[in-house]
């Protein structure tokens, strides 16, 4: 009797369950083949830049949104633009979302929804490799060393708290920035750990990180117009991508390994 | 307005009637001349400028944007000042060159006047070809050249090999390194300067060979070098034709000082980037931007007009 009992409860808890392991396989929402249109920079290796060999554009956010409209059923449209303009552009809904690892923050989430965060991030200086001038942040923040950064980044804003506007060199892209620091122009390069490692790997020769983290750990998203509803399908995408693994073989593959854990 | 349509005197008692018609009516066409006459487009400038002027002292944050960009003034005028007044040096000299082709040696000549000859040739083809490099190119683009190739390799260059050389032969270890950096207000100056040079040499080739060859040919029959030629009959009348587009490209140039934001010089167009790209104001931040350069070229354009009136009273 007992024994049934337990038999009974087992095939009724099987069933409760059913539907949402149904669902679980199945949640995710069908944009129904709806063409979403992607701003991105094609300036910013990792995630999106142009292929020195083929002179296509590729990188992570190229790979990461195909996987996700993959999942969701639908097509990305990808438009290049500049940086600048990219966050007021898609909070004025002239796309549909960016993909540029844009660092979430309270300012620009007032004007934008973000995705929940793929990688997290820390802020590093980028050097000319072997520079002797300064070690530490301590060290450059107390001379007179000049810092580029792009314009209109979180990195921009670090470097006015860190140096001042005085100190501070801003360029449209980060390419020139990076230029400028070869070239002697600046003495450093404040920049996302990711993002600085796609510069160093095409430029080992010359350029560097320095260990030193500059800011607490960040995340990046995408962003979407003010109550946008593709949001909450990208989330759940990316949720599922994190669950099978597939995000993590994305970031590995493109050096998307942020944050302090990098460090080690 | 001829001195016919002004009223001579006032009516006076026992004037004819004809008369006075004729004069009050001579008076209302003076009166209303000025109607047509009148700088219309600068008295609505000017109303429109007070006005954006009064609301942007009375919106905080306009005027926040506007003093964060009122910063980078000087500096913008400085870069179109510099800029220009070096252009004008380049563009006066290589026009001077370029108005005068080179003509090969005649028979009898003595070896020195055909060795003359040749380095005209060769100078007139080098500066033909600086003018024809420079205007081909962007402006934007050889800012960039400038900034990230040509400015770097100079100063790498000059410290690598002519500061040995120099502190070898001043017999001073202390002699120091040029510090000459790609977003230095001096690459911006030299490289406005050099495309803007090009321009200008055009200008000023135009108003020399605009003047009439004979009064040039009699100048030279009483005596008169090239360079007196130059400065007593040439350039005083060539001034007054060149004027407009010299003034044109002036105008120019200040608007083409924004280009300079590619170095990351921190003119007014970089301080708006910077503002725009932190705060969001776009619409804001360019409004007041655009009302700083606007203000900066009418004024340049009036400083040009006025000079074309002095000229033209002169040349009575």
């Amino acid at each position: 009797m007992i024994r049934s009992r337990i038999g009974f409860v087992a095939i009724l808890v099987a069933l409760l369950l059913l539907p949402t392991l149904v669902l679980a396989q199945d949640e995710l929402p069908d944009l129904g083949g709806q063409v979403v249109t992607v701003a991105v920079e094609n300036a910013y290796p990792p995630f999106n830049f142009i292929d020195e060999e083929t002179g296509e554009p590729v990188g992570w956010d190229y790979d990461a949104v195909a996987e996700i409209c993959s999942r969701l059923n639908c097509v990305p449209e990808f438009i290049e633009t500049s940086w600048e303009g990219m966050i007021v552009a898609v909070s004025n809904n002239e796309f549909d979302m960016a993909a540029d690892g844009i660092t979430i923050t309270a300012e620009r989430d007032e004007i934008v929804d973000f995705s929940m965060p793929y990688v997290s991030i820390v802020q590093r200086l980028m050097v000319q490799l072997g520079e002797d001038r300064f070690a530490t942040l301590d060290e450059f923040v107390s001379g007179d060393f000049v810092v580029g950064v792009q314009l209109a980044t979180t990195n921009f804003l670090t470097a006015q708290e860190l140096v001042g506007d005085d100190r501070i060199v801003g360029f449209g892209d980060f390419g020139a920035a990076v230029q400028a620091l070869i070239a002697g122009d600046v003495d450093a390069v404040i920049i996302d750990d990711v993002a600085g490692q796609g510069y160093t790997g095409v430029n080992a020769d010359e350029i560097e990180l320095l260990e030193e983290p500059l800011t607490e750990e960040g995340g990046l998203g995408f962003i979407f117009p003010e109550g946008s509803e593709l949001r909450d399908a990208f989330n759940a995408a990316l949720e599922s991508m994190e669950a099978d693994g597939v995000l993590e073989e994305l970031n590995m593959l493109w050096g998307l390994v942020g944050g302090e854990e990098e460090t080690e | 307005m001829t001195t016919a349509d002004k009223p001579k005197r006032k009516n006076e008692v026992g004037d004819d009637y004809e008369e006075v018609v004729e004069r009050s009516k001579g008076r209302l066409r003076v009166r209303f001349a000025s109607l047509y006459t009148a700088p219309w487009w600068l008295i609505l400038f000017v109303v429109l400028w007070v006005l954006v002027i009064l609301s942007i002292s009375a919106d905080p944050e306009y005027s926040t944007i506007f003093s964060e960009l009122s910063e980078g003034i000087g500096l913008t005028i400085y870069l179109a000042v510099a800029s220009y007044a070096l252009a004008i040096m380049i563009g006066l000299l290589a026009g001077i060159v370029r108005a005068n082709p080179p003509r090969p040696p005649e028979r009898g000549m003595r070896a020195d006047q055909v060795f003359g000859r040749i380095v005209h040739a060769v100078v007139y083809n080098l500066v033909t070809f600086y003018v024809e490099f420079m205007r081909g190119i962007p402006p934007l683009v050889f800012l960039l050249i400038s900034g990230f190739i040509l400015v770097p390799a100079f100063r790498d260059w000059y410290n690598t090999t002519i500061l040995p050389m120099l502190q070898t032969l001043l017999n001073d270890p202390n002699v120091p390194e040029m510090v000459w950096r790609g977003r230095d207000a001096g690459t911006a100056i030299a490289g406005l300067a050099l495309v803007y040079g090009a321009f200008l040499a055009e200008v000023f080739r135009a108003g020399i060979q605009s003047i009439d060859k004979g009064q040039i040919e009699a100048a030279k029959s009483l005596g008169m070098s090239y360079p007196l030629v130059l400065r007593y009959i040439i350039i005083p009348q060539a001034v007054r034709r060149m004027l407009p587009p010299l003034g044109n490209d002036f105008i120019s140039l200040i608007k083409d000082t924004s280009l300079v934001t590619i170095l990351g010089t921190n003119e007014i167009t970089q301080l708006a980037r910077k503002w725009s790209g932190s705060t969001f104001q776009y619409v804001e931040t360019y409004a007041v931007l655009s009302l700083i350069y606007l203000t900066m070229t009418v004024t340049g354009s009036m400083l040009v007009q006025a000079m074309e009136r002095r000229l033209k009273q002169d040349e009575r």
